[in-house]
């Protein structure tokens, strides 16, 4: 390695640093106020709604941090998932691809055990969105259809022969003795989309798709006497057949 | 007139620095040397050195060559043989179900940002063929190439960047360690695009496209002229790496606080015993030491948190080098064996060492160039003396 050329002292120009101050000051302001226009943890205000972002922030966010970050690829909060790691409960993926007839053709794990690290990782990061159910909450009083009009369905999960079966049902059918869960549109979006790329590849009519979910395995197990059963419990969710 | 005390004070030239008579003709609009702004008072004084004060190119050569072995290491590793599952028309998230996200955001009535998937612009998008993908992922792999050895930095720099926001994105795959090649391809693109625009000499088509090659192969003289000279955009750049590597950390340790798991110590636990790889023999192996286990946990999460917390705090003195780079290389050791991460623990190696000064850099590749030097030596006086005693035995 060469030793630098000896310089004279370099002279920055006065407007130069002016301008430079000005394009730093709002370039790392507007990275500063989007981390902390960030929703505040996972509690809830008195209401019972999530915490909302402290409103200053968000304001100046949203009057010109956002349109400035969107284009430069820089308008990620860093408020990372990986924070989040006990929450994060075990997901899978399973697709059983079939022909015309209904035979199984082939079977599909999402993320694929032998593909390398860095594609298994970009796999499971689509699995995020499986991770968790929404509550499906009852209406608090009966809904009546408009007239021409159907009331909105809801699905849900409902134990059936040791798997969580899809049970399709209007707004007011949804169960209010206990909470019921079901899963997301968007999980259901990212279902159909990896069944038709697989339908597509394999050359399969139509695809079953099961989760696998495992809660966190938690500390207490070392100290507990007796660990629950359900503890290290895998559950099978079924989210019926897709066709491309 | 006798001058006042203070004028004899300050006109006496110090052993530390060349001594700079001011100028009353420069004080106004003209150019201002770094160190005069040392008189303009503290906090604006600390401001102006911080950002303006020109340095030795090297550490944004390094910085670039790094980023740039890991950009084509990722888009390698990732994209080779899967190009079309990721990143094809019909792939994992397909046109179909862009279409939809879009549909559902609305029907939600969720602002884009509410979205969990929310698409950003990408060049790929252009690419209508697998043929056409593939042509324009092995070119950004030569491009990304170039970048990494300096080929025509000013252009390769922007190209890079562009092929970086581009490959990440698709929200479906979105991943932290993205963001962090993001930052790194943007600033490096900051300071190429302006290293060396202050060289008077320098033609338009230099001043337009860069030099031909960059550390560590440019050796010709004017762009020897360019390296050599100290450059303020290699500072401004290199700054802007570290001030948002920083904000990133400490962002990212303040929202650990945000769950009872970090505060309780045993956040570690759940990468270290991921559901479905452990079995209730497996957590139960621990447990006759389940307290030293416990406690060993307890000390590295706090660890994790005093370090991502009190980042800012040392990430600028030189004294706790070891500090900031351990605790990189440790960073990047357990997010690929225990969370397995490859992407970001090397960007965040990449990050923390912007902090190092020219002068350390000059120091390392000093230590290199001689331990080189002297085995090269070593390698040849062996020879000699091979062929003294193959001479001698004629």
């Amino acid at each position: 390695m060469s030793q630098p050329i000896p310089q004279p002292p370099v002279r920055v120009p006065r407007w130069l640093i002016w301008v430079g101050s000005a394009g730093i000051a709002f370039h790392l302001g507007a990275v500063g106020v989007n981390m902390v226009a960030a929703q505040s943890g996972p509690w809830a205000d008195n209401n019972g709604r999530p915490t909302s972002p402290p409103l200053l922030a968000l304001r100046m966010h949203e009057a010109f941090g956002a349109d400035y970050l969107k284009p430069i690829r820089m308008d990620k909060n860093y408020h990372v998932l990986a924070n989040r790691l006990p929450a994060t409960p075990g997901v899978y993926l399973e697709f059983r691809l079939k022909d015309e007839q209904g035979y199984d053709i082939t079977s599909v794990k999402l993320p694929d055990d032998n593909a390398n690290a860095w594609v298994r990782h970009r796999q499971s990061l689509l699995l995020d969105i499986f991770a968790e159910d929404e509550q499906k909450m009852p209406p608090q009083s009966e809904i009546i259809a408009a007239p021409g009009r159907e009331l909105p369905r809801v699905q849900y999960w409902e134990m059936e022969k040791g798997q969580l079966h899809l049970r399709t049902v209007d707004v007011n059918q949804i169960p209010r003795n206990q909470p019921v869960y079901g899963p997301s549109e968007w999980m259901f979006l990212f279902a159909r989309s990896y069944a038709r790329h697989l339908c597509q590849t394999h050359g399969a009519a139509k695809v079953e798709v099961l989760r696998h979910h495992q809660d966190a395995i938690r500390p207490y197990v070392l100290d507990v006497e007796n660990v629950p059963a359900n503890a290290f419990q895998e559950v099978i969710s079924n989210f019926g057949e897709f066709a491309p | 007139v006798k001058p006042s005390r203070s004028d004899k004070v300050t006109a006496k030239a110090t052993p530390h620095r060349p001594f700079d008579p001011p100028r009353a003709a420069e004080a106004g609009a003209g150019p201002v040397p770094a160190h005069r702004a040392k008189a303009e008072g503290g906090l604006v004084r600390g401001w102006v050195q911080f950002w303006f004060t020109p340095i030795d190119p090297i550490g944004l050569h390094v910085i670039r060559l790094l980023t740039g072995l890991l950009v084509v290491g990722w888009l390698l590793l990732t994209f080779t043989g899967s190009l079309d599952s990721l990143l094809g028309l019909q792939g994992w998230v397909d046109t179909r179900a862009f279409g939809d996200a879009t549909r559902l955001t609305e029907a939600l009535g969720l602002t884009k940002s509410q979205a969990p998937f929310a698409p950003s612009w990408s060049v790929l998008y252009w690419c209508s063929t697998a043929t056409q993908l593939s042509i324009a992922f092995w070119a950004s792999v030569a491009v990304a190439v170039m970048f990494t050895l300096g080929v025509c930095p000013r252009l390769t720099s922007i190209m890079t960047w562009v092929i970086v926001a581009s490959f990440t994105a698709n929200p479906a795959l979105e991943y932290e360690g993205d963001l962090l090649l993001l930052i790194l391809s943007f600033y490096l693109m900051v300071g190429y695009l302006l290293l060396g625009q202050r060289t008077p000499s320098l033609g338009w088509a230099h001043r337009l496209f860069g030099p031909l090659l960059a550390w560590p192969f440019g050796r010709s003289s004017h762009d020897a002229e360019v390296e050599g000279r100290p450059s303020l955009a290699a500072n401004v750049a290199l700054r802007l790496v570290q001030v948002h590597f920083a904000l990133v950390i400490l962002s990212s340790g303040l929202h650990k606080l945000q769950f009872g798991d970090w505060w309780a110590g045993v956040a570690l636990w759940f990468p270290l015993h991921p559901p479905f790889k452990t079995t209730l023999a497996e957590a139960l192996a621990n447990k006759p030491y389940a307290e030293t286990y416990l406690s060993l946990l307890n000390i590295a999460t706090y660890a994790v948190l005093a370090w991502q917390i009190g980042f800012p705090l040392f990430a600028w003195r030189r004294r706790w080098r070891p500090v900031l780079l351990g605790g990189a290389i440790i960073g990047w050791i357990a997010t690929a064996l225990v969370w397995g991460l490859p992407l970001v623990g090397p960007a965040m190696l990449i990050g923390c060492l912007s902090f190092v000064s020219p002068a350390e850099w000059r120091w390392v590749f000093g230590r290199l160039s001689r331990q080189t030097q002297g085995d090269a030596r070593t390698v040849a006086r062996q020879q000699e003396s091979v062929s003294l005693v193959t001479a001698g035995q004629r």
